[in-house]
């Protein structure tokens, strides 16, 4: 086993002399001498060294000692010896440099505590006077203090939930001389008897801040009892809030599927909906855009936000890896986050073979009933995405702006990306027919840096868009 | 004729008794060891005002006098400060030290001493008496592990004086007293030696005490213990002043933390209360470390989330501005445990308590004060003959003995008192707080700290 010794009955043992300093006694002037106080059993070399390693020092008087005569398990007050309590604490930020505490948030954590084993510690405390009125002079000091019982305390520390004790006196000798007293006049010892109930700890262990503020696995998915409505199929949702109290909340209906299983993957914090439109996120709160400020919905989480560390994580289905981007809260709008994605994690563009090559994006997007791509500016062999038909077979001379080289007419669907050759247009992707060849595409429009993805009948954006309660997580 | 009968024994000391006591004394300077001898004088007299039926203050300091009649001891102890010097012989024995919880003591530290009867009377004035203290110079030690220019001594206090049987010389008189001797330990009893100076020839200042006491050695041990000890806990209670708290707002979803905006930065409303539950937690401290004012009187034009701690409430009490009034945070429930004179919990506040009720007012003005203020115009005419000031701002008052402060109270130039404030301890006095102060002259007060068989006992029959 691991060594470990925190001091405990030291500390105590601490305590109780610092509970029975500063007592004084008063001579008949008026003068005030304060009574030391030490640990009674002293070793034999200190002893010596307190006296100038002479025969000739003298002792004070008088002196009081603080010695242990018994320490006993209190079995009455045993307890459930694997309970284990938990705290959690939000610290100030701590600046090393300065060496001092400052105003803003800091480190979190989760402090658990193993229930501790109950102990009577039992003191005596001498009482070494060298007259009868000093004697009373100082034990008077004291007995008015037990009414019925002093207060310990070991440390201040917040955590430490056996550090406060309370200490009974138990029994006095009144003297340690006999009455009368016969050729010797010894120092008179008056013995006071206290007991203390203490506490003895194993260590606690200091974690990572462990309120729950999202739910990341699938702990809810279940198949739905035949019979019960959905409803009745939902569990409560219980969590920690950030206060640390316990609250709940239902799943959401909608994450039931089309066989009814419930499919949640995952609640975020105050079940709140993310907006992201290419670098900027917004929350969103009952279907209000921005309804949360990012500085005010951080704040709820355990850990410390840092500006370009903190990790957003979108989660889709149609993509295997979770899309990862930094996030800042833009200074100037607080409902705004600005993300700077990490590309290697967007889903990867979709290469398109032609007769000129592959290529992976597309130069443009144009319905081509509208616009002429001569017009565009395009100059070598562009790629373009057409939101609309063009050309007919039934026609006899078809769109001027779309014509090939040899004057003959170009035909293609909505949805089809086309290639200009140089002498004549071509489809690369048709949107018909290539979709078992390719499944899922990704392009993107290098006019305007956003990626999209062919979704079976339509081209829409690959993973910009609203992110429902679940599906997007922050990491600290 | 007869021969008288022989007989050594006579009825009065005779020149028998008068030549072996020469002898025994020659017998003393050549092979005994000088004794210093610091005469007891007495138990110390009381005040007249401090005297008590059974602690008596006495016509004179005598060693015949007893202190305390019901305990039957002399603790203060009074001591000629001329030291008187002898012979002596005792046999020197070999002792270990025994170690107790106190200690180390000499585990046979009894002394059975001789002195010549007739010698040490003639050189006392008195025969020697339990009380009086043995200085042996022959027992100096020079080499004990300090750094004092001179050789620590040793002394004996004297328990019983007998005659020794072994001083009774054939006419059946004694010639010695046998002296029982204890070393003495630094107490009440001995202060009055152990405040000689170590050199007389050379004082610096340190005194026996400071040599020979393991007193010093041991205070600053205990200074140490108390040191650590408010170390491991400084004040009663828990302290969570390093621990961050949030201003929550509670909703049926949850709870919200509470932003706002400072200088374009959002940052957390202060908060209104501790954020953690716990005994005595309340400190002189605002949440969050954020900066409070204090005083006794609340100031004017706060801010929402300000943060203010009244000194004026037992006790203190921290408040926060919600715009609209001053809400209660906390009180200052953690004091320090240590048995301090300035520690004010309930009990020991009645311990620690210097405070005076003042009664008997001689004259009384109100004055427009402003902070800093050393001088202070009444227009109470001059002189006034009073025993004690009182400077009173609210609940918050300055107490003055006329008679202790020199130039307190001054004439004006148009014949009213004028005030000025004294230095003590070296540190200007200076009035504390704006606003209107009034100004008490008293010629009676009364402690409010009595014992309670003494709380306003009759001072005289009625």
């Amino acid at each position: 086993m691991d060594h470990f010794y925190d001091g405990q009955v030291r500390r105590y043992l601490t305590q109780l002399v610092r509970m029975f300093s500063g007592f004084q006694y008063s001579d008949s002037k008026n003068q005030k001498v304060t009574v030391p106080v030490m640990y009674g059993d002293i070793t034999r070399q200190v002893g010596s060294i307190l006296r100038d390693n002479s025969e000739n020092k003298i002792p004070s008087a008088p002196r009081m000692g603080v010695y242990v005569s018994g320490l006993e398990m209190d079995r009455t007050r045993t307890s459930d010896s694997s309970y284990v309590n938990k705290v959690n604490i939000r610290e100030r930020a701590y600046d090393a440099d300065g060496e001092e505490y400052l105003n803003t948030e800091g480190k979190n954590y989760t402090v658990e505590r193993l229930m501790p084993t109950p102990y009577n510690l039992t003191i005596n405390v001498d009482i070494w006077t060298t007259n009868t009125d000093q004697k009373l002079q100082v034990v008077e000091q004291i007995l008015m203090l037990f009414n019925p019982s002093l207060e310990i305390q070991t440390t201040d520390n917040y955590l430490d939930w056996t550090s406060l004790s309370v200490v009974n006196l138990d029994n006095v000798a009144w003297s340690s001389r006999s009455i009368p007293t016969g050729t010797e006049s010894e120092i008179d010892v008056a013995t006071m008897t206290f007991s203390t109930p203490i506490y003895i700890s194993p260590p606690a262990k200091v974690k990572r801040l462990g309120v729950v503020t999202d739910i990341i696995t699938k702990v809810f998915e279940e198949t739905p009892v035949v019979g019960l409505d959905g409803d009745s199929n939902l569990r409560t949702n219980i969590f920690i809030a950030p206060s640390g109290e316990v609250a709940r909340t239902k799943t959401d209906k909608r994450w039931q599927d089309s066989l009814g299983q419930l499919n949640i993957n995952a609640t975020a914090y105050q079940n709140a909906e993310l907006l992201v439109i290419n670098n900027s996120a917004k929350l969103v709160k009952r279907g209000v855009v921005g309804g949360w400020k990012w500085t005010e919905y951080l704040k709820g989480f355990p850990s410390t936000f840092e500006s370009g560390i903190t990790a957003i994580r979108l989660t889709r289905g149609d993509w295997a890896y979770d899309i990862i981007g930094r996030i800042a809260i833009n200074p100037t709008d607080d409902t705004e986050a600005i993300i700077d994605w990490d590309e290697d994690t967007l889903p990867t563009d979709t290469i398109i073979p032609s007769s000129l090559g592959e290529r992976n994006k597309i130069d443009f997007i144009i319905d081509p009933k509208k616009s002429n791509p001569q017009d565009l500016g395009l100059s070598g062999n562009p790629r373009i995405l057409l939101l609309g038909d063009i050309g007919d077979t039934r026609n006899v001379d078809g769109a001027d702006a779309w014509k090939n080289s040899d004057n003959t007419d170009f035909i293609a669907s909505a949805n089809d990306i086309v290639e200009w050759d140089g002498s004549n247009w071509n489809i690369v992707f048709d949107a018909d027919n290539d979709v078992s060849i390719y499944g899922t595409i990704y392009t993107t429009n290098l006019n305007t840096g956003i990626q999209y993805k062919f979704d079976q009948s339509e081209w829409i954006l690959s993973w910009e868009g609203q992110y429902p309660n679940g599906t997007w997580t922050l990491e600290y | 004729m007869y021969m008288p009968r022989l007989s050594l024994y006579k009825p009065e000391k005779g020149k028998d008794y008068e030549f072996l006591d020469r002898q025994i004394l020659e017998m003393f300077t050549i092979g005994g060891t000088d004794i210093n001898i610091h005469k007891y004088l007495g138990p110390d007299n009381p005040d007249e005002a401090d005297a008590t039926a059974d602690q008596p203050r006495y016509d004179a300091v005598k060693e015949t006098n007893i202190q305390d009649l019901l305990f039957l001891e002399n603790r203060d102890r009074k001591y000629d400060p001329d030291i008187y010097t002898m012979r002596s012989i005792y046999n020197l024995s070999d002792s270990d030290f025994s170690l107790s919880q106190f200690g180390m003591f000499l585990d046979n530290d009894t002394l059975n001493m001789t002195i010549p009867i007739n010698s040490s009377v003639k050189t006392l004035g008195r025969k020697i008496m339990s009380g009086d203290v043995i200085e042996l110079p022959h027992m100096k030690d020079e080499y004990a592990a300090n750094d004092y220019a001179v050789a620590l001594k040793r002394f004996y206090v004297v328990e019983d004086v007998t005659r020794a049987s072994e001083g009774f010389s054939p006419t059946w008189y004694p010639h010695l007293y046998r002296l029982k001797l204890k070393q003495i330990v630094d107490s009440q009893e001995f202060k009055e030696i152990l405040d000689l100076p170590a050199d007389a020839d050379n004082d610096d200042g340190t005194t026996l005490r400071n040599m020979l006491s393991t007193y010093e050695k041991e205070m600053q041990i205990n200074d140490a213990v108390i040191d650590q000890a408010e170390a491991d806990a400084p004040k009663s209670g828990y302290d969570t002043s390093h621990y961050y708290s949030l201003e929550v707002k509670s909703t049926s979803e949850g709870s919200n933390a509470q932003i706002q905006k400072v200088n374009n930065e959002s940052v957390t409303v202060p908060p209104s209360k501790i954020g953690y539950n716990g005994y005595l937690l309340g400190d002189e401290l605002a949440p969050n470390g954020e900066t409070f004012g204090h005083g006794i009187q609340f100031p004017i034009g706060a801010d929402e989330g300000d943060y203010f701690l009244r000194t004026d409430f037992m006790p203190k009490r921290l408040f926060r501005y919600n715009g609209k009034n001053w809400i209660k945070m906390n009180d200052v429930e953690r004091m320090t445990m240590s048995n301090t004179g300035s520690r004010q919990t309930q009990k020991t506040s009645f311990i620690n308590n210097d405070n005076f009720v003042y009664n008997e007012k001689v004259a009384t003005a109100s004055v427009i004060l402003s902070k800093d203020d050393i001088v202070i115009t009444t227009a109470i005419a001059y002189p006034v003959t009073a025993l004690y000031l009182q400077l009173k701002f609210a609940t918050h008052t300055k107490n003055y003995v006329i008679a202790d402060t020199e130039g307190l109270i001054t004439s004006n130039s148009d014949n009213t008192v004028l005030i000025t404030l004294p230095e003590i301890a070296s540190v200007q006095d200076k009035i504390e707080y704006d606003g209107q102060w009034s100004v008490n002259f008293y010629n009676n007060r009364e402690a409010e700290k009595q014992g309670l068989s003494k709380a306003l006992r009759p001072r005289a029959d009625n």
